[in-house]
């Protein structure tokens, strides 16, 4: 999908707002969960998912438990306290962003 | 005729061959990625059951892109490099508290010392270098033997244990110590230059110990702190 570039630097705070709702998850799920919501608007793709996981796991907002199921390991990821204070700043900062594109591109809408 | 929608454990081994083949090396990393590629495959089955395992399976790996694996090896080896250096800094902390504080005054003491009586400073710089090349170079080698030895015995390498075994990958350091009475003046005169050097050696004689010793006598600790399912293989 070509609108997927503008998706790209959300990424983790999509990730970490799943997380806030939902407890914990593990990778496959998140996509799935993405492309549920999103009625397959946006395709988290593998490549992107594993490594934004792993960054915010290395700065602290992320704790991982991992869980034997079926006939394999499954590593869940789930919000540290600092993640969960991080999950509110970057909403936040998101939804700063979103009403700047939307004066920027529909300004009429923004006068409302 | 519907397929079987849960994989086998021999098709779950298989994965892990796989990744193996696809250049991930370790366990941990090995591990999230089979659970998403055996997801998937089996969400595959569902859509269109009359696939083979390695059909699915390889439809399910394109969605990593043209660099495979790589980016997620990259980026899990980048996020442990983090956390080593973290964990090293914090022991290194430690040092600055009673009672490790003592031997770092120790230290200290001895270096700036050595600086008031030895007439020629680079042979201090010399000494520390050679030292530590040499203290390093029998602790690397004990370090390889270990290394081996575990892997024979779990059959597993898991990323933050490579990182501990190698110190930190710490010997381009020890070259940079030794570049310094290559390239500077090293006679100093003035008393606040020689606390700020005995300062820094006292420094880099603690974080060597830490990188060289604690954390590879710490290792099992460390490794069931940061990995749940290091208990459970």
């Amino acid at each position: 999908m070509g609108n997927q570039k503008l998706y790209k630097g959300s990424l983790q705070t999509i990730i970490l707002k799943l997380l806030e709702q939902n407890d914990k998850m593990y990778g496959y799920e998140i996509t799935q969960k993405v492309k549920e919501l999103t009625k397959g608007e946006l395709k988290i793709t593998e490549g992107a998912l594993y490594p934004a996981l792993h960054k915010l796991e290395a700065d602290g907002l992320l704790d991982v438990e991992v869980a034997k199921v079926d006939n394999r390991l499954r590593k869940y990821y789930k919000l540290t306290e600092n993640g969960t204070k991080e999950t509110v700043s970057r909403l936040a900062e998101m939804e700063d962003f979103l009403r700047t594109m939307q004066t920027l591109v529909n300004p009429k809408f923004s006068l409302e | 005729m519907k397929k079987k929608i849960t994989l086998t454990d021999e098709h779950i081994q298989q994965l892990y061959k796989f990744t193996h083949q696809h250049y991930v090396e370790h366990f941990d990393v090995q591990t999230e990625l089979v659970d998403h590629l055996a997801n998937d495959i089996e969400q595959i089955w569902k859509e269109q059951p009359k696939l083979s395992f390695e059909q699915a399976r390889d439809i399910s790996f394109k969605k990593f892109g043209v660099f495979g694996f790589m980016d997620v090896v990259d980026a899990r080896t980048n996020s442990l490099n983090k956390k080593y250096w973290k964990l090293a800094i914090g022991f290194f902390k430690t040092f600055f508290k009673l009672p490790q504080l003592l031997t770092t005054l120790a230290i200290f003491s001895v270096i700036y010392i050595s600086f008031l009586i030895v007439p020629i400073h680079t042979w201090i710089y010399w000494f520390i270098g050679f030292g530590t090349i040499i203290v390093l170079g029998i602790r690397l080698f004990q370090l390889h033997k270990l290394k081996k030895e575990r892997f024979k015995q779990s059959n597993k390498k898991w990323l933050l244990e490579e990182y501990i075994l190698n110190a930190g990958n710490i010997g381009a350091f020890v070259y940079f110590i030794l570049q310094v009475p290559l390239n500077m003046e090293t006679q100093l005169e003035s008393t606040f230059s020689i606390i700020l050097i005995s300062f820094f050696f006292t420094s880099y004689i603690i974080l060597t110990y830490i990188i060289a010793f604690v954390l590879p006598l710490k290792i099992e600790e460390i490794l069931i702190k940061q990995y749940p399912e290091y208990k459970l293989v």
